[in-house]
């Protein structure tokens, strides 16, 4: 596996995904394939760097797809991109994993973060994720091998259900999802080039400008490491306090 | 023991704004024990009622995950830092 045949689906082209698909589509990843089924809107363009003026009202998939293409043109890569105008949910999230070998996932709710991990881990599929609020935030990648290895389920043990912040109560600052969307397809590069990916959480501070690593280790009682999660069903994911 | 406890911004409003608290604690959870005396109300964002830690809170002593350590009855030393680290949304 290199960079350049290496299929990446970038599940929410955002404050994250936008500058993580973007520093990959400039240094060559063979195919991106976004999910997104929100539309550009002008309290967007701040942080969304994928899309300017022209651009709101139009659905993010679409133009994400295209500034990305032409981006890797222009950066002289063959990179092949794809628009998928959807969710991933559990009824949607197999056919959009078909063929993909790592996930960068940059929701904005917590839901659907939980999802892609359960996903993934179930797929043995790598995946890069991270969330961020105000000032700050975090990133962690897994690159879920079997029979298991470190999911987000191993940090983040369930979804939230009430005493948290999402950029829809809190809002965002651009730089940081900056920074934490570099570091995203940072770590999708080193998966790329068979570096050791997991292990690891970031969590970074804007206004401190502070960056901090620390060790996270898969846990004995995951549930994925219990065979707890065999599906993804969608009550599981249903009663959260997402955002969107 | 003093110890550093590293506030996460979602929980600096209960602490006056400050990002560090120096606090006395053989322990992670007497450090917290010690923190949540003169900032009442944060040990209920880290805690359950049981005492348990928050299902999507992360503690770290320096670079450990106290999950690996000894949990909330990791030992602490002079100069070791605490960190809180919450489950963040958004994007």
């Amino acid at each position: 596996m290199s960079l350049g045949s290496t299929r990446v689906l970038v599940v929410g082209a955002g404050g994250l995904g936008s500058p993580a698909s973007r520093a990959l589509a400039q240094a060559g990843v063979g195919h991106l394939r976004i999910v997104d089924d929100d539309i550009v809107e002008v309290s967007n363009l701040q942080r969304q760097v994928l899309y300017g003026d022209e651009d709101v009202g139009a659905d993010k998939a679409t133009t994400a797809a295209r500034v990305l293409w032409t981006l890797a043109r222009e950066a002289g890569h063959p990179t092949s991109t794809e628009a998928v105008r959807t969710r991933f949910l559990p009824d949607t999230a197999a056919e959009l994993l078909a063929g993909i070998d790592l996930v960068l996932e940059g929701a904005d709710n917590f839901a659907t973060k939980f999802l892609v991990a359960d996903a993934c881990a179930l797929a043995a599929i790598p995946c890069v994720q991270a969330g961020a609020v105000r000032w700050s935030g975090w990133a962690l990648a897994c690159a879920n091998r079997r029979p298991h290895g470190l999911c987000m389920r191993c940090v983040f043990e369930d979804i939230p259900r009430d005493r948290v912040e999402t950029c829809a109560t809190a809002g965002v600052v651009g730089p940081v999802v900056g920074v934490l969307g570099a570091l995203q397809a940072r770590l999708a590069v080193a998966w790329a080039r068979r570096e050791s990916i997991d292990g690891r959480l970031y969590s970074y501070h804007g206004l401190e400008g502070r960056l901090r690593r620390r060790r996270v280790r898969p846990r004995a009682d995951c549930p994925h490491a219990r065979g707890a999660i065999q599906d993804l069903r969608p009550e599981r994911y249903a009663a959260s306090c997402a955002a969107s | 023991m003093a110890v550093t406890l590293r506030i996460p911004p979602a929980l600096r409003s209960l602490t006056g704004g400050a990002e560090e608290l120096a606090v006395d604690g053989g322990s992670v959870r007497a450090a917290l024990d010690a923190a949540e005396a003169a900032h009442p109300g944060l040990k209920a964002r880290v805690c359950n009622e049981d005492g348990s830690v928050l299902r999507f809170v992360n503690l770290f002593v320096n670079e450990d995950d106290i999950r690996t350590l000894e949990g909330l009855d990791t030992p602490l030393k002079d100069g070791d830092s605490v960190s809180i680290i919450p489950a963040i949304a958004g994007g």
